[in-house]
């Protein structure tokens, strides 16, 4: 029974069974204030009735996400930053539910972005199966993102430290010039795909 | 150096600097408030809360104007203890001298200091100060939103939103339509959010909500039909609003499910809700719902919400005691048998006893038989079973972190300090979940301990600036729809309760450790001392004691915290007088201190936060405090008498240590708090009677601890372990590793 509901930073206080989890990053309170103060209808979350819960519901996953880039380079698109889901709400498309919500959202106006992106570990094959079904594909091989040391060399590639830059382009792009075949074979720098 | 550098160099504590400036200065404007100002900041900074307070207090009944003065005046008041003053300082001021820079300094400052009572009374100033300001209309009403002033304080920043020129976008409705809320104007809302398309989620709930107190079932009924047929908004409270609208309408019920055409859970659990609000028999619905998640983890926290019935729950009864006697089971057969027995413990029916060799799929069930066996005391042999079995589930499913807490909850029952540590930072525990779950590292004095809990602290000074920072940009930017949010979250992890516990045992442990961060922490308590001595100090608890009982299986909280959950405001303050007669050499300051110590500690709502190890020793120390800190007083020979009398570890041990399992948290507490209590008397007290006490003292408790008790209880569990169903080398690996995290303490 899972109600949409905006994210709060009062929420971080009843997050733990969300955020404990070791795929789940913990950032600091700057980062999630910054997003819900620049991209508020980009940052909601999944909600369960519960009524021995204090509050009258549990968590059960959340959606961070924004808009940004260039229009005119065709790079004005909506990110995600982070979706989790707790592990008692797992196998039911909730995750997918939140991507698509988001997806829905910036898809039209005031946003109209043209495409949506995230990165996922090169080595998780689990989430880009998920996102694949959900119809995102490999835009680009970025070398060295979750590296701790800056790569200078694109061409060295390493399933530990590379994403995959992956797509899915909205109705505004109406020709898919967002998107590629064969992206898993381009290969970028961090820099490269800043906006 | 200009005017700021000056304050700069008070805080930072450059005084000799800072007074050499302030004295140039006044020479030189020997009127100008600022600097006299300033230099009574500077006593008060320095300790000299006498002069301060005169200085202050001389300053303020020349009513100043200001802002600089004002505000450095209130901190100095604050500080002091004296909130009457602090409250005047503005409050007189605007009253003389009514100018918008005033005023805005007034609204600013209690914003960001979370005063919200001032926050109220400023904004109102503002406004009546220039009620054609859509600057200060619109602080005016933030401050209602935030706050919920009078209804007749609501109604006038409700009219005056009207008749501003504040640009009219989701954030602006969103203030006037919550506003109108408050005030019960449901209709109004309505009005007001019905032609502003389209509605943003804030919004939506806003617009739906005020449709069901309106009673507008009609309008209801198709927003929550657009909301979930046209726009896919698959929301679960909208399919209940929806459901409820229907039946007030007197809408058939076939007519309703014949709407209801997906599949999807929340239209399956819809299909319930609407059965049973129609009180028609919702079995079908429900055995369609199980169909489709019987393997679903939600599966029977969805269902909890429904009474099921007796027929249903025959049916899983029956399936249950299938998959009991079944020898292989498929994996969604196992995924489905797990769910029942979810279901089993909710109703509290005939709980499975599943044993350490059941696979991994069933290792939720071992979880839950322990987190049940814990209701109960369970002993240290006991508690070492769990936890090589939690040990081996966790290497065997490591993403599954309820086993890293529980074995974190384990390790603090049993006293091993080094492994909670470690199960902490295994638990990659970060940024805001140090605010909900750092009181589960109760840990011995060590170098490595107190850098970690410095670390924590290190949070809470980054997170408030980052705070400031967009609670000022939202304000500033009208971000109504986060302001409200913001302010409470600022306000609660500023004065959250959690960092002050963090600050007292850093205190402690880097006093026992001779270590150079103690001044930097006395300090905080001590230029702070009156505000946090004060009755009307506050905190916020957000520790979360509830997070290690939602795992699938939903258990009834147990009391393993019980002890950190009656540590309260009050538990702080306690500590916080004790520490600051600890650090203090001002016998006036000490009396002060030692009056307010021995007040609370006959009072029962500050006993109650202590256990009976804290009281005892708090009650020492007052003795100690009596005897050292302040001028002899008549019942010095008595206080001198007591003392020789209780520091003996004799006692101790009978009614402490032998009461406590050798291997426990409690035992390692009491050891903490009995080389604690030594030192400190040996440092305070000079007294011959006394010093052979404290002597003695130490020979008893170093021999004591020369005994090594708990590798000796730890020795005697090895021995009659059963190593068969884990592995000797695991057991052995397991044992050794708790073995080499029991040190002992040195004397």
């Amino acid at each position: 029974m899972t109600s949409i509901k905006p994210f709060k930073m009062e929420d971080l206080f009843h997050l733990n069974t969300v955020n404990l989890d070791p795929f789940t990053e913990n950032f600091n309170p700057l980062f999630y204030l910054s997003y819900l103060c620049d991209w508020p209808d980009l940052f909601f979350k999944s909600v369960e009735e519960d009524a021995s819960s204090p509050t009258g519901h549990q968590i059960s996953g959340y959606m961070m996400g924004k808009t940004e880039g260039s229009l005119l380079k065709k790079e004005w698109h909506t990110h995600i930053t982070a979706v989790t889901v707790s592990r008692n709400y797992r196998r039911i498309h909730l995750a997918s539910d939140l991507c698509s919500r988001l997806e829905n959202i910036t898809a039209v106006a005031p946003h109209e972005t043209l495409f949506v992106d995230l990165f996922v570990k090169v080595t998780n094959t689990t989430a880009r199966i998920l996102y694949e079904k959900l119809g995102y594909s490999v835009y680009r091989r970025v070398v060295g993102y979750y590296g701790s040391t800056y790569p200078t060399d694109r061409n060295k590639l390493s399933d530990d430290d590379d994403a995959f830059d992956m797509r899915k382009s909205l109705p505004r792009d109406v020709d898919n010039e967002t998107v590629r075949k064969n992206g898993e074979k381009v290969y970028v720098l961090p820099a490269e795909v800043a906006f | 150096m200009n005017d700021d550098d000056i304050i700069i160099a008070i805080e930072e504590r450059r005084f000799a600097l800072a007074k050499r400036e302030l004295d140039r200065k006044l020479k030189r404007f020997p009127t100008k408030s600022f600097y006299k100002a300033a230099s009574a900041f500077c006593a008060f900074t320095m300790g000299d809360a006498v002069k301060a307070t005169d200085d202050a207090t001389a300053l303020a009944k020349t009513i100043p104007s200001d802002p600089r003065t004002l505000k450095l005046l209130k901190t100095i008041f604050e500080g002091v203890g004296k909130q009457r003053d602090a409250i005047d300082v503005y409050a007189n001021a605007v009253r003389k001298y009514p100018n918008a820079e005033l005023l805005e300094t007034w609204y600013d400052d209690s914003f960001m200091a979370f005063d919200t009572p001032l926050m109220l009374n400023s904004a109102k100033a503002l406004y009546l100060f220039s009620k054609s300001s859509a600057d200060y209309v619109s602080k005016f009403a933030m401050a209602q939103l935030i706050a919920g002033g009078s209804a007749e304080d609501i109604s006038l920043a409700v009219l005056a939103l009207h008749d501003c020129d504040l640009e009219r976008d989701s954030h602006f409705y969103f203030l006037v339509g919550l506003l109108h809320s408050q005030l019960d104007e449901h209709s109004k809302v309505i009005a007001l959010l019905n032609p502003y398309l389209p509605r943003n989620l804030d919004l939506t709930i806003l617009y739906l909500d005020s449709l069901k107190k309106n009673l507008d079932w009609q309008d209801l009924f198709e927003e929550c039909s657009r909301l979930i047929f046209e726009q896919n908004f698959d929301d679960y409270d909208s399919w209940k609003l929806l459901v409820t609208a229907a039946f007030k309408l007197g809408k058939p019920k076939d007519e309703l499910a014949s709407l209801i055409t997906q599949s999807s859970r929340n239209a399956l659990l819809a299909t319930i809700y609407m059965n049973v609000t129609y009180g028609d028999d919702p079995l079908e619905s429900i055995e369609a719902y199980y169909e489709a998640f019987k393997t679903k983890p939600c599966c029977f926290a969805d269902l909890s919400a429904f009474e099921l019935p007796e027929k249903f729950v025959q049916v899983l009864m029956n399936k249950r005691d299938l998959f009991k006697n079944h020898s292989k089971l498929t994996e969604e057969d196992i995924a489905e048998y797990r769910n029942l027995e979810v279901y089993c413990s909710q109703v509290k029916a005939d709980p499975l006893q599943t044993s350490i060799e059941s696979n991994l799929e069933l290792s939720d069930f071992a979880l839950r038989d322990i987190v049940q066996s814990l209701n109960t005391k369970v002993a240290s042999p006991g508690l070492i079973k769990y936890v090589m079995c939690l040990e081996s589930l966790s290497q065997k499913d490591p993403e599954n972190f309820w086993f890293k807490s529980w074995l974190l909850n384990l390790y603090n029952m049993l006293g091993i300090s080094p492994l909670v540590s470690a199960n902490y930072k295994d638990l990659k525990i970060k940024m805001i979940q140090h605010d909900t779950i750092s009181y589960k590292l109760s840990l011995d004095p060590s170098l490595a301990n107190l850098k970690q809990l410095i670390d924590i602290y290190r949070f809470y000074l980054t997170s408030d600036a980052e705070v400031n920072h967009f609670l000022s940009k939202a304000k500033a930017e009208g971000l109504y729809t986060q302001i409200k949010d913001l302010y409470q979250f600022g306000q609660k992890l500023q004065f959250s309760l959690s960092k002050h516990l963090l600050i007292a045992k850093i205190l402690k442990m880097s006093r026992m450790l001779n270590n150079d961060n103690y001044s930097y922490f006395v300090n905080i308590i001590n230029t702070n001392k009156w505000k946090y001595l004060s009755d009307n100090f506050e905190t916020f608890d957000n520790r979360d004691f509830e997070v290690d009982y939602n795992f699938q299986f939903k258990i009834a909280r147990l009391e393993l915290f019980a002890g950190e959950m009656s540590q309260t405001t009050k538990y702080v303050q306690l500590l916080y007088a004790k520490e600051l007669l600890l650090s203090s050499n001002d016998e006036d300051l000490n009396l002060k201190l030692v009056k307010l110590f021995e007040k609370w500690l006959s009072q029962k709502s500050y006993r109650s936060t202590l256990s009976d190890l804290e009281l005892q020793v708090l009650k020492i120390h007052l003795a100690l405090f009596k005897v050292c800190k302040i001028a002899p007083t008549k019942d010095r020979t008595d206080q001198l008498n007591f003392l020789v009398k209780q520091l003996d570890f004799g006692k101790f041990k009978k009614s402490f240590l032998d009461q406590a399992d050798p291997l426990s948290k409690r035992y390692r507490e009491t050891i903490t708090e009995l080389v604690e209590l030594k030192r400190n008397s040996r440092a305070l007290c000079k007294e011959s009677r006394v010093v052979s006490a404290v002597k003695q003292f130490k020979t008893d408790l170093r021999g004591f601890l020369e005994e090594d008790t708990p590798k000796k209880a730890l020795k005697e569990i090895k021995t009659s372990f059963d190593k068969t169903h884990l592995g000797e080398s695991f057991v052995e690996q397991q044992f050794k590793r708790i073995e080499d995290s029991l040190h002992t303490f040195d004397v």
